[in-house]
């Protein structure tokens, strides 16, 4: 482990990355920092920019046209950094699996590189939990 | 004089990494979350077993990281962060800590340009980013700052006036009672120059993603970091040396010092969990209204007990 991991592990910043969901998840992720699983007894926080991010918490099945604000966001996101795809659409494109499907861009393993995976159609927050530190502990 | 003051930076950055601490974590607790734990449950010990030091730890990853710097930014916006920590240790000279500072006749007035270069310094910054969330915040900042600025200097020379001088050591005192407007006023400025909750508009995170500060990141992010956390620690002292000082020396000295501290800071992460935010023309309408009336007042209650009582 580096000196740059043990500090990433002990303060990891996540931006959640909308790509086109349909607000199940994002209502999950905001439970996970709520009152009941609050994440930040860990010290995450939620933050407004990629430019601060350490963990990218993707979620949806990547439309067409979000898919270059995607890459860009990845991009965006300052080097030791980790993706998280959530939900069944970020993992696997969900109920948008088919091939033929005109305006889907893949799951989002396709576009960007992804750490952890956390299925669920939204996954509980506890599932969150696990996810977010599986990705915490590979920094 | 000794040159004892020279620790001064020091002090201020580890004790306003453990105030920025309590007020995320009273701000936790008022939202019925947890916050940053003191004691990590066993199942998460191999990450960390305390998070007290949590802003610390911020900062160090921050300057872990990787820095982007924009193609359309200027040299300003590496040279800026630099000059706001400037300010910041050069503020933390003059704020006397337990009594120890650097005692300069006009103290005071050198600690306003200092505190106002800091954030001239961060605007300045965000500005030649070239990114328009950061001018919208720039925009929000300065109209901020013009419209606080009033209140605090004359707030804080309501007691230059009853006290004859311009030197913070020779001014501190328990001045709550002496002049109760003026330590309404101080606060209130005090709440906006570090962006507390009904005025942190500059730096609105779900509007304009953090105001002047979106393009900074990794390691300028940290110097930024760095100097927030010793503004607080530079502000919340001036309150508790101007107003809640009991001349005392030696260990008493520091126990009133930070017993003082304490009590400011719990005061602001009070206000900062129970407010929402306020538009920017609210926000300036109102410190037009509230603070400036109160910071006259408190000049002519400070000369009145000078001059003719």
């Amino acid at each position: 482990m580096s000196l740059s991991g043990a500090f990433l592990k002990k303060s990891p910043w996540v931006y959640h990355a909308h790509a086109g969901g349909c607000n199940g998840c994002d209502l999950e992720i905001l439970a996970s920092f709520g009152p009941r699983y609050d994440l930040e007894r860990l010290g995450i926080k939620l933050v407004a920019s990629p430019r601060f991010a350490d963990i990218l918490l993707v979620t949806g099945p990547v439309p067409l046209h979000t898919k270059p604000f995607l890459e860009r966001i990845y991009d965006q996101t300052p080097s030791p950094k980790k993706v998280v795809a959530m939900g069944a659409c970020g993992c696997s494109g969900g109920v948008f699996v088919d091939d033929e499907n005109y305006s889907i861009a893949g799951p989002v393993e396709k576009i960007i590189p992804v750490d952890v995976r956390i299925p669920g159609c939204p996954p509980k927050p506890e599932a969150i939990v696990e996810g977010i530190m599986k990705a915490v502990r590979m920094f | 004089m000794t040159l004892l003051f020279l620790i001064n930076p020091l002090i201020a950055f580890c004790i306003g990494i453990l105030l920025s601490f309590l007020l995320r974590k009273l701000n936790a607790r008022i939202q019925s979350r947890r916050g940053p734990v003191v004691r990590i449950p066993p199942a998460w010990r191999d990450i960390n077993r305390t998070k007290i030091l949590q802003p610390l730890y911020d900062i160090l990853k921050l300057f872990s990281k990787n820095t982007f710097i924009p193609e359309k930014a200027s040299p300003l916006f590496i040279i800026a962060p630099v000059m706001a920590l400037l300010c910041a240790i050069l503020a933390s000279f003059f704020v006397p800590v337990a009594g120890i500072s650097f005692d300069y006749t006009f103290g005071l007035v050198v600690l306003f340009y200092l505190l106002m270069g800091e954030i001239l310094c961060v605007i300045v910054g965000g500005i030649t980013s070239g990114s328009l969330f950061a001018v919208i915040g720039g925009v929000r900042e300065i109209e901020l700052l013009l419209t606080n600025e009033i209140p605090f200097i004359l707030g804080t020379f309501a007691l230059a006036i009853s006290y004859n001088t311009l030197s913070i050591n020779e001014m501190m005192g328990f001045n709550l009672i002496s002049n109760p407007f003026a330590a309404v006023v101080v606060f209130l400025s005090i709440l906006v120059k570090l962006h507390i909750k009904p005025f942190d508009i500059s730096d609105a995170e779900s509007e304009i993603v953090s105001g002047l500060t979106t393009e900074y990141s990794g390691k300028l992010l940290g110097i930024l970091e760095v100097t927030k956390v010793m503004m607080i620690f530079v502000l919340v002292a001036l309150f508790a040396d101007l107003f809640l000082w009991v001349p005392s020396s030696g260990l008493m000295a520091w126990l009133v010092f930070f017993s003082g501290v304490g009590f400011t800071s719990v005061l602001i992460a009070l206000v900062h969990s129970l407010f929402g935010r306020f538009k920017i023309d609210q926000a300036t309408w109102w410190l037009l209204r509230v603070p400036l009336v109160l910071s006259v007042f408190a000049v002519v209650w400070a000369s009145m007990w000078r001059y003719v009582l």
